[in-house]
């Protein structure tokens, strides 16, 4: 009888146990998840180009560092930076109002086509919080 | 010699007093089981709606800023066409947008479509829903850089 007991307790506990640590495991995986706001992060990567193209910054563009619209459009993305904190790359560090800066992690990157002096080029655009 | 009787009598008390030892904490544990289970399901409730929250305003955003607040050109032509020109913001496209309508349809208790001022809030409104988000637009007609905000609870 009392072995029996014995095993059933063991059972019991063990059985406790180990959905004790499920529960843990499980509670440890629900703390982890956020919003999910992947969509509204690619509207908002599509707002900065639209924006720019709005603002003609890409009649006329090139990525010479002499280049009246690139300046324009480097102007364009300091106001955006200052509105939202955020880091806007453009083709890489070509075109960023971050330059140099130490930025947190990159939150979207995108496509997108343009044309720069009579060519098509695929430019890709990212945006990072600034830190 | 041992009296058998109270040998069994023992046996039977210590069964117990083990048993007593043994049910508690499993009694204590699945209580609280109970209670974590409870707290699981509150906040992955509160999660959800959460989510739904969000959703509901980038979608109320992605309509105001592609269609409803969007500035409309009209050709000279017989058969105008509004040519729609998303992310720049129109103040009068803006005024004439039925938030209240647009509330009911998505089912939530308020909604806020419009600017904040410098200090980062609604103006005069103190009373203005929590939750916001915002896109970047160009407004009138020297293109502005400016947020639009959808506010929502």
């Amino acid at each position: 009888m009392v072995i029996k007991m014995q095993t059933m307790e063991a059972v019991i506990s063990l059985l406790i146990l180990v959905s004790f640590i499920s529960m843990l495991t499980l509670e440890q995986e629900n703390t982890k998840v956020r919003t999910d706001t992947s969509l509204y992060k690619q509207q908002l990567a599509n707002d900065v180009w639209r924006v720019l193209y709005l603002r003609g910054d890409f009649k006329d563009f090139s990525f010479d560092k002499n280049n009246s619209a690139r300046d324009k459009t480097e102007k364009d993305l300091e106001r955006i930076g200052e509105l939202t904190s955020f880091c806007v790359f453009i083709s890489g560090e070509t075109l960023t109002n971050c330059r140099g800066e130490n930025v947190g992690e990159k939150s979207i990157s995108i496509e997108k086509f343009l044309i720069v002096e009579g060519e098509l080029k695929k430019v890709p655009l990212t945006i990072a919080i600034k830190k | 010699m041992l009296n058998p009787s109270k040998n069994t009598k023992d046996k039977r008390a210590f069964i117990s007093f083990d048993m007593m030892l043994s049910i508690l904490p499993v009694v204590l544990m699945v209580a609280y089981t109970l209670t974590y289970v409870n707290f699981i399901t509150e906040n992955s409730d509160n999660l959800i709606k959460k989510q739904i929250l969000h959703n509901k305003l980038v979608s109320v955003a992605n309509l105001v800023v592609n269609d409803l607040a969007a500035k409309k050109m009209f050709p000279d032509s017989p058969e105008p066409v509004a040519s729609i020109k998303p992310n720049w913001v129109d103040e009068t496209e803006l005024a004439k947008i039925d938030v209240e309508d647009l509330r009911k349809s998505i089912g939530l208790v308020k909604l806020y479509v419009g600017w904040k001022n410098n200090d980062n809030q609604i103006d005069d409104n103190l009373d203005y829903p929590k939750t916001c988000i915002y896109r970047i637009v160009v407004y009138a007609e020297n293109k502005e850089i400016r947020q639009i905000f959808v506010c929502g609870e």
